[in-house]
């Protein structure tokens, strides 16, 4: 197995690759529509910030997933 | 404390005559949520204003533009200015003194902007030096008088006769009439503005020195006007800012009839007050003679929300009012939020240096900031710093990213700046990941636990068959819980750091059934099978046939508390990193060693700062989205007392 090591290094780093840009793009859609919204009704700060960090939840896959990818090593 | 205020519903009937002073009690009082009056009845309509109303309303507008003027809110702090006297006489004269220096100086201002208009225009004719006159009047001649930064190329072939005059970018042009299309052409494509000619006649610059002399004339007298204004504020801000505030609470009471039901000689008030209020409420209206209070029984609808807790939770109330007010008759979590909060935030830093900073910045903000929304949150990470200084102690063995004890040749506190601290770490962040993992989902087991629990009795009181689906739900975060710790104990590699460590109880096999699972290599234990699919079971047929569906979305509900673990791990890399570039920076000793403190200075401030950061996003984030949508409601009305004033903005 020790000669897959760096594919399995590879394949974790890509997760976190993947899985962050993923997020951020969809942080970045829902923040900005959070913020136009905000401007308009400022008591929808909490719902606009739970939205937002919603798509967090994709990236903490990819670390989940990361990490035991890097497990098998 | 884990329920609001209880409410009553109360009625007030009394004749006009006392209406005044009735209202004068409730608003000092501050106990009655006022439920208007809407009207809908032959006996009754809703009540009108006092005849004060107007004067006030007036007098308030007055007021407050008299304090925008003066820049009242500007002075720190105003003298404390009794409103004693006729205040509508005092506001009065003020007004008259204030609108003459404000009517003066805006009339200076926009002289001094006509002027600078006028000087703008006229000086690049002063440039040029020619007499006014000199430009216009001519039978045979065109004048073009503009700016241009380049030389004008080909004027000699379009206009072989010409006079050019230049100063600067200024210059006038005078061509035969005849050659004027041609030459306008020519200086428009080569990008020519042009300027208006001037008026009058005579030397432009000795009228420009006159524009400039009266536009320092008129400065000067603005200057002296902003003088007399800033010492009108100095004088009267006090005074304006306690009227502002009196006229409001007039105008309050003044207008509070329209929110009563009036007939020709009665007045009737419907309102909540708090249940232990109300014996209070009772004998200062009973005061009045003929009034009449009772408590109403039987309504349900439209109960406002006084949440109730201990002072030390109280300041939570805060991020619960962000997301919603509770209703009346649903469990007010701020109790398990104001716990939950500050561990989460406290395990997510996980560093005694940066608790301890926390505790004391926090805990000398909180003293010094005055009541509000930013204040509750710096009292609730300060509580989260205390967490964050035992688990970095006791838990985690480090402060500002080294370890108190590592081996030789590691950094740490012992080896790298040779001081003891004998607390070993149970828990290295960077060593043990999936241990911090298993701990984060500890805390979703249980954090979601109680959010079905809550769940469970809020849905009791209406609807039997949904609180079963909440413990039905219960049943299946156990199952799944159990799974994922069995599963953690047997990983190929994880199993055996797991059990070697904080989680050495954890049985590596024995609650498993072999033939269970995806493979006798691989198997599950069959008590989170059975609680499992018992909780399916119950879900198809107390919520849908669809709910089993969700299971997914709870597991991954559950994963989704690893973030503690994740923003615990980024913050600890990103410290070790900053401390290795801190050393490296240091290590040739003299000089370096200030470099490397400064350093090391700038990075903690920037992990200090963007820790909390993210640490109190994410442990508020939890809160809002895993646990409240397991059973928070919520759009309850806030319980405002007549008397408190108008809903200020969160």
């Amino acid at each position: 197995m020790v000669a897959d090591a760096g594919i399995v290094a590879l394949s974790a780093a890509m997760t976190m690759l993947g899985t962050g840009f993923a997020t951020a793009w969809a942080e970045k859609v829902v923040g900005g529509a959070a913020v136009g919204a905000m401007a308009e009704k400022p008591e929808l700060f909490a719902r606009g910030l739970t939205m937002m960090v919603l798509p967090e939840t994709i990236v903490i896959f990819g670390l989940l997933i990361a990490f035991f990818l890097v497990g098998k090593i | 404390m884990l329920r609001p205020e209880k409410m009553d519903r109360v009625v007030l009937v009394g004749p006009r005559e006392e209406l005044d002073g009735v209202t004068e009690i409730l608003y000092d009082l501050k106990l009655v949520h006022l439920v208007d009056y809407r009207g809908g009845d032959d006996a009754f309509r809703i009540g009108k204003p006092s005849e004060k109303a107007a004067t006030i309303s007036e007098d308030l507008v007055k007021i407050r533009s008299i304090s925008s003027i003066i820049e009242a809110a500007k002075v720190k702090k105003p003298s404390e200015a009794e409103v004693s006297g006729d205040v509508h006489q005092n506001i009065k004269t003020l007004e008259i003194n204030i609108s003459e220096e404000d009517s003066g100086r805006k009339r200076a201002q926009s002289l001094i902007a006509e002027l600078d208009t006028r000087v703008a225009e006229l000086a690049p004719f002063a440039e040029l030096g020619f007499d006014l006159d000199v430009y216009s009047g001519y039978g045979s001649l065109e004048v073009f008088l503009g700016h241009m930064a380049r030389d004008i190329e080909g004027l000699e072939d379009v206009s072989p006769e010409h006079e050019l005059f230049r100063s600067g970018e200024a210059f006038a042009l005078f061509v035969p009439k005849e050659r004027a299309e041609a030459t306008r052409d020519l200086l428009s494509r080569q990008g020519f503005s042009e300027l208006d000619p001037p008026e009058g006649s005579g030397d432009p610059r000795a009228r420009l020195a006159d524009l400039r002399e009266q536009k320092e004339k008129w400065q000067k007298r603005l200057s002296d006007i902003d003088e007399r204004l800033s010492k009108l504020r100095e004088r009267y801000a006090g005074f304006v800012l306690a009227a502002e505030k009196q006229l409001d609470a007039e105008i309050e009471k003044a207008e509070a009839p329209l929110r009563f039901a009036t007939s020709d000689h009665s007045f009737v008030i419907d309102g909540w007050v708090p249940a232990d209020k109300y014996e209070a409420l009772k004998s200062k209206i009973e005061g009045f003679d003929p009034m009449f209070i009772s408590i109403v029984e039987g309504e349900e609808e439209g109960i406002p929300t006084l949440l109730k807790n201990a002072k030390p939770v109280r300041p939570f109330e805060s991020f619960i009012h962000l997301f919603s007010t509770p209703s009346y008759k649903e469990l007010d979590p701020t109790l398990i939020l104001a716990l939950i909060f500050p561990i989460f935030f406290g395990f997510m830093i996980g560093d005694a240096g940066y608790g301890a900073l926390w505790l004391v910045l926090g805990g000398l903000m909180v003293w010094k900031l005055p009541k509000g929304g930013f204040k509750d949150l710096m009292f609730a990470i300060t509580i989260g710093g205390f967490f964050a200084f035992i688990f970095g102690l006791f838990l985690f063995g480090e402060a500002f990213g080294m370890p108190f004890i590592a081996e030789e040749g590691k950094m740490g506190w012992n080896t790298s700046m040779g001081i003891n601290i004998p607390i070993h770490s149970v828990l290295n962040k960077l060593e043990n990941p999936v241990e911090l993992i298993l701990l984060s989902v500890v805390a979703a087991f249980i954090h979601l636990g109680i959010g079905f629990l809550f769940g469970f009795f809020n849905e009791w009181s209406h609807n039997r068959k949904h609180a079963i689906a909440k413990l039905a739900w219960l049943f299946i975060l156990t199952g799944l819980f159990m799974i994922i710790f069995a599963r953690a104990a047997l990983w190929p590699g994880f199993g055996r750091t797991v059990n070697g460590t904080l989680f050495g109880w954890v049985p590596g096999g024995g609650m498993t059934l072999d033939t269970l699972g995806f493979a006798a290599s691989n198997p599950m234990p069959f008590a989170a099978l059975a609680v499992i699919i018992g909780g399916i079971i119950a879900l198809v047929f107390t919520e849908s046939a669809l709910a089993p569906v969700e299971v997914v979305g709870l597991f991954a509900n559950m994963m989704s508390y690893s973030r503690l673990a994740g923003v615990s791990m980024a913050k600890a890399a990103t410290a070790e990193a900053f401390n290795t570039i801190v050393f490296t920076a240091a290590a040739p000793g003299g000089a370096f060693i200030a470099l490397g403190f400064l350093l090391a200075f700038i990075f903690h401030a920037i992990i200090f700062l963007l820790g909390a950061v993210s640490a109190g996003i994410q442990a508020i984030r939890l809160n809002y989205v895993e646990f409240f949508l397991k059973f928070f409601k919520g759009n309850g009305t806030m319980f405002r007392p007549f008397g408190i004033g108008k809903a200020t903005e969160v």
